[in-house]
């Protein structure tokens, strides 16, 4: 049995939702992320730029949302919800290699960092 | 107190106070616009202003254009081409009357005409055009001209002759004259028809008599005059393939296979259907294809999943294929590789022998290939479905095509069905969204766990019979309308209207197989003549691009998996790429003048090249491999013994006891394994595979005769450095981190494909290793042809 976990369907449709919002990956590097994020502001008219991270990346979404808030005196709003992720369950002693798939409900942060400083 | 006056009875100031005043602009607070001399009313004030902001906006647009000189200075970067400078034609038509006018203002001004030809060759051209009318003519008489016609050598003036006569025999008594037997009659004035080997392979197509006479030996594909003029074209296994496009597009095709669409014409992949009555062998040949055992799973069976793996002859593996079963229409769709074709379809023959029907359906059935996560997508836009199609099929349909990202659809889902002539529309359109539409992530996770039990229908089995069977393929062409025909039917309707009279709608029914292969990678199979048409349509969608070859093969790199042939040495076709690649490698080389050849490289010393430096030299690994066995030492001792003179046993076997006597052997044997494949595919049930890492080797005769079972692997570096094609891997045994005299004992194997990843963003390659003693996710050491550094990488097995 081989658990083959998916990633939600994270695709941003819009030119817009793509230039303001920021996923955020375990595997992300906290100083490039906040460096990034802050650059989205000059390139955006909105005023809010999303930050979204699930999972294990939670905490250094948190840590990201943190470092605007106190270090560079952004308003921060923070809020959850969970999303839904499909796992996938390959049977390898099967000939076949038929998969099953299960839904997993996954928690994720959202902080919408706000131009105006406070 | 009245002012100062100098002599001359002058304000001595005067001057400068002129001068202050003409700095300060006087504001105009008797406007009109000016309300009680304190509010401005905007829209008087604009209106009294609106010349001076027209001419100022008409300046600004005018310096633009000024600054492009030439009209063909400002168009996008993909409508360039050379020459344009002074050659109409090759600026779009819309622009031609501007650039015209504007090479008459220019120095050298419009070039002259060229003279009409004159003479012999002035005939030569007239003729032409008399046998063009011709065959346009035979063509609108619904017939092709005989096989008479292609076959034999004739002149200009003799093929007129006979085309004149087939169409006085077609006009004779509504095709009852003479020469009629011959004669092929069409249900279209296009051209199309099927062109089916029953059980015999099929002929190539005749092509218009206009091309005809290019396509004697590489057949083109339905798409070829379009892709000719786009791409670099390859010749190949009797075809003519697109490659690549002309335009710079490597990052181009890594952004649309990661969030957009290529698309690839794929008709070059022969295609054969099985027909055989009695269920049960044809079961039993669908098992003994594939590359299961004991049974063939039973969504397979049903032909709700398609199959897309090894394909295997008598148990031995030939190639990946795709094998799509249809129980209820007793036929077998087998999709192969066109070099591994002819050998199936005799091998085939045998098998079936009386029992069936082995259609060829090379020219008969064509695809494209749709690459990408919003493949589904963008297709849908031109995919027109009939009002009768199942409604379950339609459901899904709609929500796949809603879905961004199909990378997570089960591999094998297949869908067919009939569509309308997708010219009758004038522009892609989405499919309408359904009323009750939720959460978009929720439909596509419940139609994913839907497709993954197999067992929705969403076969229309009208529309596989059709696809699969010649009368079926042969009544899809009936009536097909003419690119003129549809511009002449948009002629009659509004400007405004996006699809031609709703009367026409039901003119053709065009059967397709929509089909998952790989984890990012569509095929859509069609009746051969439909290509086109849903081509023509495909390339006006916003998230399509073009891509050849190069393009699956990039797509296939990225994703670490092989591409067909060069990665895939224990193939027939494999081999023969990798020796070629040497050749050429090696003359390129010695063709460089001395000082530019790299003799200081590890590789090309002469004294120790045990191993070509030219390509993946795999007979050098095999005697390495089998001289280490034969040696009875152990790696450590190999390495560790210094070159010594040479030593003999009693038949005059040199005795190995350094790396070196391996070198000096196995230099011998080089020459004389030329030609001769030693590598097959790992095969864990093989039991000499599974044992191959406590072979014993007793002789140098089973070193000469010896085999290597290898096994693909795609490898990532850890951190920095760099992949090439033909990269060497070696075992983390080596330990140094440069290339040492006794390296190559640690060696197992090369990278047949390796540069920089784009969606990885470091270098990564494909290749293939002797797996013993190695699983999945261990530390290699990776060197590249002609350099000393060794790189650290991980490695993974390719899975089946």
């Amino acid at each position: 049995m081989t658990l083959i976990k998916h990633s939600p369907n994270t695709t941003l449709k819009t030119n817009s939702e793509q230039s303001t919002t920021f996923l955020v990956k375990l595997s992300t590097p906290f100083v490039s992320a906040v460096k990034r994020i802050d650059k989205m502001f000059t390139r955006t008219r909105s005023d809010t730029v999303v930050v979204k991270g699930m999972g294990k990346a939670m905490e250094k979404t948190l840590g990201i949302g943190g470092t605007f808030d106190d270090k560079l005196g952004y308003s921060v709003g923070y809020y959850t919800g969970s999303v839904e992720v499909l796992d996938e369950v390959v049977d390898e002693e099967d000939e076949a290699h038929e998969s099953v798939y299960k839904k997993r409900m996954v928690s994720y942060v959202e902080l919408r960092i706000r131009k105006d400083r406070k | 107190m009245a002012a100062p006056k100098n002599a001359n009875g002058k304000n001595p100031n005067a001057k400068k106070a002129r001068l202050y005043n003409s700095r300060t602009i006087k504001t105009q607070v008797n406007d009109s616009s000016f309300v009680d001399k304190e509010r401005l009313n905007i829209p008087d004030f604009l209106q009294s202003r609106t010349f001076e902001i027209k001419s100022f906006e008409l300046s600004q647009l005018k310096t633009k254009n000024a600054s492009a000189t030439r009209v063909f200075q400002s168009l996008p970067r993909v409508l360039r081409r050379r020459a344009a400078s002074h050659n109409v034609k090759r600026i779009p038509k819309r622009l031609r009357n501007r650039s015209l006018k504007e090479m008459k203002n220019s120095l050298n001004g419009v070039p002259p005409k060229t003279e009409h030809l004159r003479g012999r060759q002035l005939y030569r051209l007239n003729t032409r055009k008399k046998l063009l009318k011709l065959g346009g003519r035979l063509k609108l008489l619904r017939s092709l001209p005989t096989d008479d016609f292609y076959n034999q050598k004739f002149n200009m003036r003799e093929k007129i002759k006979k085309l004149n006569e087939e169409i006085t025999s077609i006009q004779e008594q509504g095709g009852n004259g003479k020469n009629t037997e011959n004669v092929k009659k069409l249900n279209n004035a296009c051209g199309s028809y099927d062109n089916t080997g029953i059980n015999e392979i099929a002929p190539k197509p005749r092509g218009n008599i206009k091309f005809h006479k290019r396509q004697h030996k590489f057949t083109w594909l339905p798409t070829h005059i379009w892709h000719s003029k786009r791409f670099h074209m390859t010749k190949q296994y009797g075809y003519q393939i697109p490659l690549t496009p002309t335009q710079k597009c490597f990052r181009l095709m890594n952004r649309q296979k990661r969030s957009g669409t290529i698309l690839v014409e794929t008709s070059y992949l022969n295609s054969l259907v099985l027909e055989i009555k009695d269920q049960e062998k044809l079961k039993e040949v669908l098992l003994s294809l594939t590359k299961y055992v004991k049974k063939v799973p039973q969504s397979i069976v049903n032909g709700n999943k398609s199959y897309h793996d090894w394909i295997e002859i008598k148990g031995k593996k030939i190639g990946k294929g795709l094998v799509y079963a249809s129980l209820e229409t007793c036929k077998i769709l087998i999709r192969v590789q066109p070099c591994i074709y002819k050998s199936l379809f005799t091998e085939l023959q045998e098998i079936i022998g009386r029992d069936g029907t082995i259609y060829d359906c090379s020219y008969s059935l064509g695809s494209v290939d749709l690459i990408g996560p919003t493949a589904i997508n963008s297709i849908s836009k031109v995919l027109h479905l009939f009002k009768d199609t199942n409604k379950e099929l339609v459901q899904s349909w709609s929500e796949l095509s809603r879905t961004n990202d199909s990378n997570v659809v089960p591999i094998g889902t297949t869908l067919s069905f009939d569509i309308m002539d997708p010219r009758i529309w004038k522009r892609p359109v989405n499919l309408p969204t359904p009323a009750s539409e939720g959460n978009s992530s929720d439909f596509t996770n419940d139609l994913i766990i839907r497709l993954s039990q197999w067992n929705s229908s969403l076969i229309t089995k009208s529309s596989i019979f059709n696809l699969l069977e010649p009368s079926g393929r042969h009544d899809t062409y009936k009536d097909q309308f003419s690119t003129k025909a549809i511009s002449q039917k948009f002629s009659q309707t509004k400007d405004s209207s996006n699809s031609i009279d709703q009367a026409y709608h039901e003119n053709s029914r065009i059967p397709l197989l929509i089909t998952k292969v790989s984890k990012y990678n569509w095929t859509v199979i069609m009746p051969w003549y439909w290509v086109l048409p849903l081509w023509i349509k495909l390339i006006g969608v916003r998230n399509i691009k073009t891509g050849g070859l190069k393009q699956i093969q990039q797509a296939n790199f990225e994703e670490g998996v092989p591409n067909f042939p060069q990665d895939y040495p224990f193939l027939k076709d494999g081999w023969i790429f990798n020796e070629l690649l040497g050749k050429i490698t090696k003359e390129k080389h010695d063709a460089k003048p001395l000082n530019l050849q790299n003799k200081a490289a590890p590789d090309l010393r002469e004294d120790e090249m045990v191993i070509s430096p030219f390509n993946c030299d795999w007979n050098g690994l095999k005697n390495i491999v089998y001289l280490t066995k034969y040696s009875k030492k152990s790696e450590e001792e190999l390495k560790t013994t210094a070159p010594n003179f040479a030593t003999f046993d009693e038949n005059l076997n040199r005795i190995v006891k350094s790396y070196d006597d391996i070198v000096q052997i196995a230099k011998t044997f080089k020459a004389s394994l030329e030609g001769v494949s030693v590598v097959e595919l790992f095969d864990k049930n093989n039991q000499s595979h599974a044992t191959f890492n406590t072979l014993e080797v007793s002789t140098l005769k089973e070193v000469v005769q010896g085999r290597i079972p290898v096994a693909q692997v795609s490898i990532e570096l850890v951190s920095g450095g760099k992949i090439k094609d033909g990269a060497r891997i070696y075992t983390k045994d080596h330990k140094e981190e440069v290339y040492q005299p006794w390296s190559f004992i640690h060696l197992v194997g090369y990278v047949s494909s390796g540069a920089f990843n784009l969606s990885k963003g470091k270098d990564s390659g494909v290749g293939a290793i002797i797996p013993s003693g190695i699983s999945d996710n261990d530390e290699v050491l990776v060197r590249n042809i002609g350099t000393s550094k060794m790189y650290t990488a991980k490695l993974r097995f390719v899975k089946d």
